[in-house]
């Protein structure tokens, strides 16, 4: 039998039946550009979601004692002085996007939320020491929904899903030919269809998009930076890469990005692993 | 007993690490904070490196492995990043330079 082709109008009907967009990530990405966007506004929108609060709380907690400091901490904003506004800001970003996979999410082929907090960590300090200037909020967010169309795949087409690994191994193919053979469409253009559904930024869609593809659409940045984002984390044996290996990486996006791999890049991967160890370990 | 750098994020500062390197925290084009290499990290001053926005530091801390352990980790990892490099084409340039860089990376183990 030959299966389905996945056209856009299939996946959005399916879409349906997602989880809403979580509205922390909208409102980070709402506030991206807007200067007068404050910590406050951020916590408002924290305190809606009691699991996000917990994990704040425990963090900061944890802080407290690791410094000897007495007392224990109940509330968000003494919490964000005890371990500052990139920390709850990360806490929140990947809670939100923990919530928005699920269960899914975490068994999914060695951790698909793992390898998303992985590229994330990656983009941020890529987009750090590249040649544009791309907010560390757009980094992490574009890197945590990079390959949400695999968790599409995996929830919606399952039987297929589970056959694309194998495929790829015994055709010596790459995943996006493999899911062309058997979908008619990848997860790049499922993640992207995705993306548009939920309205996020144009930039943010390409990144989804072209990051397998990046020469299509080198003039986006983050474009660039998500591919080589996912190529690092990849050569680093971040967490949630278990059994992937590094296939191609393109040149024309390293020089968009103003990226080089020379004696300095050392000092790139000893941070990115210290930052993927803590923000995973923020998962457990 | 010989010594040896590793990055780790804030959050895993404790009291008595040394700073391997200098840290310089700015805002707005204004240094905010500055604690020189060796610099020994107290509970304040991590609290300091926090409100300031560190995210990553260096430090500098015991190697407690035996030069054969050592060599034992280094191979293991130059193996592993091997295995993770098998299937791609190392004489397209900018990947060969990845692969070269991980390589160094791994064998400071």
């Amino acid at each position: 039998m030959t299966p389905a082709t996945l056209t856009r109008e299939l996946v959005l009907e399916r879409s349906a039946v997602l989880p809403a967009f979580p509205p922390i990530i909208r409102r980070i990405l709402d506030t991206i550009d807007d200067p007068d966007a404050n910590l406050i506004d951020l916590v408002e929108h924290i305190k809606l979601d009691p699991l996000i609060v917990g994990r704040v709380l425990s963090i900061a907690n944890s802080a407290a004692l690791h410094r000897r400091l007495s007392g224990q901490i109940t509330d968000l904003h003494t919490a964000t002085s005890m371990i500052g506004t990139e920390s709850v800001r990360n806490i929140a970003l990947t809670g939100s996007f923990s919530s928005l996979c699920g269960k899914d999410g975490i068994d999914l082929h060695g951790g698909f939320v793992r390898h998303s907090l992985s590229v994330a960590v990656c983009a941020i300090e890529l987009a750090k020491q590249g040649g544009f200037i791309i907010s560390s909020e757009m980094a992490q967010i574009a890197g945590l929904l990079h390959d949400i169309g695999h968790l599409w795949l995996q929830r919606f087409e399952p039987a297929g899903y589970s056959k694309l690994f194998d495929k790829v191994l015994s055709q010596q193919i790459d995943i996006e030919t493999a899911e062309m053979q058997t979908f008619g469409a990848t997860h790049s253009e499922i993640g992207a269809w995705l993306g548009e559904y939920w309205e996020l930024p144009e930039e943010l869609v390409d990144a989804i998009r072209y990051h397998h593809i990046p020469e299509k659409a080198l003039h986006t940045p983050l474009v660039p930076l998500i591919h080589v984002a996912e190529v690092l984390s990849h050569a680093l044996e971040l967490p949630g890469q278990s059994g992937t290996q590094v296939g191609r990486l393109s040149s024309p996006a390293c020089r968009a990005l103003g990226v080089s791999w020379d004696e300095s890049s050392g000092d790139l991967f000893g941070r990115v692993e210290a930052r993927s160890r803590y923000t995973v370990g923020m998962l457990n | 007993m010989l010594t040896r750098t590793k990055y780790i994020s804030i959050t895993e500062a404790a009291a008595g690490m040394r700073l391997a390197r200098s840290v310089s925290l700015a805002s707005h084009g204004r240094l905010t904070l500055k604690l020189s290499q060796g610099h020994t990290l107290t509970p304040q001053c991590i609290e300091q490196l926090q409100v300031h926005g560190a995210d990553c530091i260096l430090i500098l801390e015991d190697d407690p492995r035996t030069p054969e352990q050592r060599t034992r980790e280094v191979e293991a990892a130059i193996q592993r990043a091997r295995r993770v490099f098998a299937n791609a084409d190392l004489g397209e340039p900018t990947l060969a330079a990845l692969y070269q860089q991980i390589m160094s990376y791994r064998s400071k183990a």
